[in-house]
């Protein structure tokens, strides 16, 4: 309760944090080629910055340290936010920190953090929880079911919200124990053992599809097994060898329109 | 032609979730329901058909579910193809009672083809937006030394309300004005032809499968892939008790070894 309602004249309290957290939702919102993220960060800071320094000249130097260059994961940008703030209340209260340490740490962490966001949530996580969504939507007997909508966004909001909180929390608790906290959670291997989990269940969703699209005299747009087998043999082929899909849909859309014409 | 103004509440409807969805793809809270699968499920809800919106937005979903606006990087915009191609084909499939129209699937698929160029012109416009925000950061500069922090805030609005006008506007024009097009070419183009249009569907739907395969694809995991295909494919079959455990039980062994002898070994 005393960290919600700070007592110890400290403006950090968790309710503040809250309120960077509720404003890390538009980091983005401003993104522009010269300093991305720039304009997001500052308004993410500033609740904390009006408190935290309470001199005018003091506030605009420090706003304006943290309007430049910034780039990084939107979900992972809550450990960096927490632990700028964490020595920003250093450097107002006059405690051994400067305000190059703030610059320098948010340099430091933004890399290695979108680099890990990328290859977790982008790659992995969200392709993931799309497959279960579409399998759940199309797949589970009777008419499309809106569940898996559902799904997909408990699926993937879920990790996403609390990785942005946590992180927030925990990178204002931390400190600089936040960046080997992070080097310790072995992402890869997650990575790896939902890709073997998007396969064995993309492997039973073909399986569903070859009866779910099979053909059916009353139904004319569906062809048989051994034509989407060759189809999709021949589909997998060429996306292994970097065929965009956009381009493999205008083939098929091509070769699809000629066949129909040939059989009249 | 259909007149533009005849598909009324639906399009505005339509215009004001692509305004949402552009929100939502990069600028704010990025919570997902600008995706395919989202999207296509509120227009189908829209449009009065959300077993047709929800199946349209699995298939690009699918399709294009390694597609994401990151960083630099500006993607077509898929936003807009969706709701053009899901919107599109419930508004055309609307006025099918009226004799006019192919089925929906034929529709579905001529849009799509339809919606990727205009998707590229939408990502064009994202650039745009983009380079004009680089002055919206220098005037926030200059009011932060002036002592009005504020600027920051509005900044911030104005460019979610000019990036929120861009998707509306994208989807509420074109389906005014390249829908009525595309459903007159549709309603004069030779039977055989459509027809060939709709074998297109589905194997625009096994094309996002293999898609997720290409993604995902580890050497490593085929076996356990393969392992579930074919327990689901005899599944499907109706296959007897003892085939089921045979299957289950193949399963349990192909992830076994999946995790012993390949997971911890790294790959050479």
């Amino acid at each position: 309760m005393g960290f919600w309602r700070q007592t110890d004249g400290s403006p950090v309290s968790g309710g503040r944090l809250l309120q960077v957290g509720l404003r890390s939702f538009f980091l983005q919102a401003a993104w522009n080629f010269e300093r991305m993220q720039n304009i997001g960060w500052a308004w993410c800071m500033m609740p904390l910055l009006k408190r935290l320094y309470l001199d005018p000249a003091r506030r605009t130097q420090a706003i304006k340290r943290h309007l430049e260059f910034f780039n990084t994961h939107p979900y992972l940008a809550g450990p960096i936010l927490g632990y700028a703030i964490r020595v920003e209340e250093k450097v107002a209260a006059g405690q051994g920190a400067s305000p190059a340490e703030v610059t320098a740490l948010k340099m430091g962490m933004m890399g290695t953090l979108a680099a890990l966001g990328d290859n977790f949530f982008w790659a992995t996580l969200r392709p993931l929880a799309a497959l279960l969504g579409v399998g759940f939507a199309l797949f589970t007997g009777g008419a499309p079911s809106a569940l898996g909508v559902a799904l997909f966004l408990v699926a993937f909001n879920g990790p996403h919200l609390a990785t942005r909180f946590l992180g927030l929390f925990q990178g204002y608790r931390k400190g600089p124990e936040i960046v080997a906290f992070l080097r310790r959670v072995n992402v890869q291997r997650l990575v790896l053992w939902m890709q073997l989990a998007g396969l064995v269940l993309l492997g039973a969703l073909l399986a569903a599809f070859l009866e779910f699209a099979r053909f059916d005299p009353g139904k004319p747009s569906r062809l048989g097994p051994l034509e989407y087998a060759a189809a999709g043999a021949a589909l997998l082929f060429l996306l292994r060898r970097k065929v965009s899909a956009v381009r493999l849909f205008f083939v098929i859309l091509a070769a699809c329109a000629a066949a129909g014409l040939l059989r009249g | 032609l259909i007149h533009p103004l005849a598909f009324n509440g639906t399009l505005v409807g339509l215009a004001l979730l692509a305004g949402v969805a552009a929100l939502d793809a990069m600028a704010a809270f990025q919570f997902m329901i600008s995706r395919p699968l989202v999207l296509g499920w509120a227009a189908g809800w829209l449009g009065g058909d959300t077993a047709l919106g929800l199946t349209l937005g699995c298939i690009l979903e699918l399709l294009w579910i390694n597609v994401l606006q990151v960083g630099a990087f500006v993607p077509p915009d898929l936003q807009f193809a969706t709701l053009f191609t899901v919107g599109g084909t419930l508004l055309l499939h609307s006025r099918a009672a009226l004799g006019e129209y192919p089925d929906p699937e034929a529709v579905a698929v001529f849009l799509l083809a339809l919606s990727i160029p205009l998707g590229f012109l939408g990502g064009l416009a994202e650039q745009r937006l983009r380079r004009l925000n680089i002055g919206l950061s220098h005037w926030v500069d200059r009011r932060v030394e002036a002592r009005k922090p504020g600027a920051i805030g509005w900044s911030l609005a104005a460019s979610m309300t000019v990036l929120f006008l861009k998707g509306a506007c994208l989807v509420l024009v074109s389906l005014m004005t390249v829908l009525p097009l595309a459903g007159f070419v549709l309603a004069h183009a030779p039977a055989p032809l459509v027809h060939g249009l709709s074998w297109a569907y589905w194997l625009t739907l096994l094309l996002g499968m293999l898609v997720v395969a290409d993604l995902f694809w580890n050497r490593r995991f085929l076996l356990p892939c393969a392992a579930s295909f074919g327990a689901a494919w005899l599944l499907t079959q109706g296959a007897g008790l003892p085939w089921r455990l045979v299957l289950g039980l193949a399963l349990a062994v192909g992830v076994l070894m999946a995790r012993s002898r390949f997971l911890l070994r790294p790959e050479v």
